[in-house]
């Protein structure tokens, strides 16, 4: 059974702006496209052209012109993929006034983060669509150019996992490996057309992330190593100087003819200083 | 090292705010960027977001609990060898984290395993910070507590990057790593003795004689109705901006914003506790007042800049509130009992941060949307700092006396005869 779809564009001044809309269309269907413009000043006779992708297109199409509001209309079914694209309507002799309609299956949409993860582990990559439930998904690898369809039946390492509501499929990898690396599609197949989205898998080793771990460790050790020594040495230091301390006083006593006292003093006050920290 | 000091306010003090900085960054800076990590748990063990929060609930309950094990380690052992072990501790918990297959796991490794190592570091360092200053205290405090606040600004993106590059397994590898710096922090907490500390005796006489100490009990009910109202903004405050329809952008801009007024406060408050005479629970009680204030206004305030004013005027005051928090434990108790008192505080105002989150998700849930759990939250801060107008000296115009050891034995041993104080020095 046929669906029925009605779009209409419209543009209330006479500007040359063109005016673009998007359609999602999912099953074969009637599609009414009508574009409503106001009249701009120079125009005398109703002159409309239909065109899709560059090319005229055969008078399908109903056009008036009431007061200063000129009508279109456009009737056509859209059946397969072919029918699916842009449509314009052009007014004026220069086709200066246009009007867009551009056909489409639904998209999916999705996050651009690439997924991490580890050799051995389980991946579930999900895609997603909104308002749409497409006839089946299919999945494909893509190892630099080459997009390879994803062994789901044979291979006991992919599950593809399809609930009941068919706007979401998973793709379940089990020991993952390196070269499960790169871009994963996800083609959500309709009767009009397919859509698909890229997901980017990256696995990892173990080591990744192990090395700058024991780099940190290592610095830590060290850090903590230098602390305490520094401590053992200033306090060592410190001991020292506290029982070698007064043997110095005793030689700057001796040592000295002329015992000006603030000479004598000076040394033991510096001595004083550094070891009272 | 001196035996039988005073406070050197300086020295190697400074070398223990670095220490106590660097701390509280990677315990409390850690938790808080633990966020980041919760989509990728939700994701990856197909749970849902209010069983993978349970994992930081965890972490801090256990932190706050345990720190009277801590606080008494502290006192017999000195805090040094106590914060090391707590830093292998929290490093551990991380490590056998990365390696978990499901989220009880993450409950034993990072919630019980971190939390203790976070509950043997915290507390104590924070006591051994007090007892190396006097006159500088609260700005001491202030700037070591100021770790909180840039590493909850760094570690957020920090995580996310490291998810982006890692995934959670290395991530956590190398937080594991990044945590290991607490032993580093431990190495720098040198041991120092007191004038008072042979006369406070071991933990169990210090812990019993802080427990029939009226004031200290009525400054931690104080502090309990305080942590009750003070986690809910940052676990609701991107889900009521979502509420409102907010972009996830702006909002984490939001966040960081009232993280960087959180900074200032921090570091305004402990400067203004030292500069101003007079009592510092008066101050505390302005900066929790205001800190009610601002969060009963949160569900009035619809436009964009009345948000942005009110999260920098909660940030700047829930900044200031927590040096000043600190700082007058030790003039309540003195510095020879500020481990065992920190860690006893801690373990009773945990209990109002584990109901303060969930009650105020439940009255979410109930009504629809934050503005009574908003509003209840000012009100505990508010009844919180009701409760400090009780605490002695509150009323009086005069700096509190010097704290003299001989007061705290005699009012262990319940004299009410008070001694003559000899005016020495003063704030």
């Amino acid at each position: 059974m046929l669906g029925f779809l009605r779009e209409k564009l419209g543009k209330a001044d006479s500007s040359e702006e063109p005016v673009e809309k998007n359609i999602t269309l999912e099953r074969p269907s009637h599609v009414e496209l009508i574009c409503q413009f106001t009249k701009p000043v120079d125009l005398n006779s109703v002159n409309v052209f239909w065109e899709k992708n560059g090319e005229v297109l055969e008078n399908n199409s109903i056009s008036n012109a009431t007061g200063n509001v000129l009508y279109a209309q456009y009737k056509f079914t859209v059946i397969n993929s072919n029918q699916m694209g842009s449509y314009s309507c052009f007014f004026g002799e220069k086709k200066k006034h246009r009007g867009t309609f551009t056909l489409k299956v639904p998209e999916i949409k999705g996050k651009n983060k690439p997924i991490i993860t580890y050799v051995g582990d389980t991946v579930i990559l999900v895609c997603k669509c909104q308002h749409c439930s497409p006839i089946s998904w299919t999945w494909y690898h893509r190892n630099g150019s080459v997009q390879v369809p994803v062994d789901i039946q044979t291979n006991d390492k992919f599950y593809m996992i399809n609930r009941t509501y068919s706007n979401e499929t998973k793709l379940k990898i089990v020991q993952l490996s390196e070269k499960d690396q790169g871009l994963y599609a996800c083609h959500a197949v309709y009767q009009l057309g397919e859509s698909e989205m890229l997901i980017e898998l990256v696995v990892l080793s173990y080591l990744v992330p192990l090395k700058p771990f024991l780099a940190i460790v290592a610095e830590v050790i060290v850090l903590v190593s230098a602390i305490l020594l520094c401590e053992m040495y200033t306090h060592k230091k410190k001991c020292h100087s506290d029982g070698g301390k007064e043997f110095e006083q005793i030689e700057q006593l001796k040592s000295d003819d002329s015992s000006n006292g603030i000479e004598n003093n000076a040394p033991r006050h510096r001595i004083n200083s550094v070891t009272s920290k | 090292m001196a035996r039988g000091a005073e406070p050197p306010d300086g020295g190697w003090g400074w070398m223990v705010v670095l220490s106590a900085f660097f701390q509280s960054a990677l315990v409390f800076g850690v938790l808080r960027s633990f966020g980041v990590f919760f989509v990728e748990f939700v994701a990856a063990f197909e749970e849902q977001a209010a069983r993978v929060s349970w994992i930081a609930s965890i972490g801090i309950a256990v932190q706050q609990f345990g720190s009277p094990v801590g606080s008494a380690l502290s006192t017999k052992f000195g805090p040094r060898p106590v914060v090391m072990t707590g830093g292998i501790l929290a490093a551990l918990g991380m490590l056998l984290a990365s390696f978990a297959t499901s989220l009880t796991h993450l409950y034993l490794s990072i919630g019980l395993l971190s939390g203790s190592g976070w509950a043997l570091t915290f507390a104590p360092t924070l006591a051994c910070l007090s007892r190396y200053f006097f006159r500088r205290r609260s700005l001491a405090t202030g700037l070591a507590l100021t770790g909180v606040g840039l590493s909850s600004f760094a570690f957020a993106p920090l995580f996310q990057w490291l998810l982006n590059h890692y995934a959670w397994r290395g991530a956590l590898l190398l937080v594991s790593a990044l945590s290991l710096h607490l032993v580093a922090c431990g190495a720098l907490l040198r041991p120092l003795s007191l004038t008072e500390d042979p006369a406070m005796g071991g933990p169990k006489t210090q812990l019993a004689s802080l427990l029939h100490h009226g004031p200290f009990l009525r400054y931690t009910v104080a502090l309990t109705l305080i942590n009750t109202g003070y986690f809910v903004p940052y676990v609701h405050l991107v889900a009521h901006l979502q509420d409102l329809d907010w972009d996830p952008l702006p909002a984490a801009f939001l966040l960081s914003v009232a993280a960087i007024s959180d900074l200032v406060g921090r570091v305004a408050s402990g400067w203004l506790g030292d500069a101003i005479p007079g009592p510092v629970s008066r101050l505390l009680m302005f900066w929790t007042t205001l800190t009610g204030v601002s969060l009963i206004l949160f569900p009035i305030a619809q436009a964009p800049t009345a948000l942005v004013v009110l999260a920098i005027a909660y940030g700047f005051t829930s900044g200031a509130l927590t040096p000043v928090a600190f700082s007058i434990l030790p003039e309540l108790v003195g510095t020879g009992r500020i481990y065992c008192g920190l860690g006893l505080v801690q373990m009773v105002e945990s209990i109002g941060g584990l109901l303060g989150a969930p009650l105020s998700g439940y009255l979410r849930d109930v009504t629809g949307n934050y503005t009574t759990s908003f509003v209840v939250a000012g009100a505990f801060l508010i009844a919180g700092s009701g409760v400090l107008l009780t605490l002695p000296g509150f009323f009086s115009c005069v700096s509190p006396p010097t704290s003299r050891p001989q007061d705290f034995i005699n009012e262990a041993l319940d004299t009410k005869v008070p001694l003559p104080r000899e005016g020495v020095g003063e704030n």
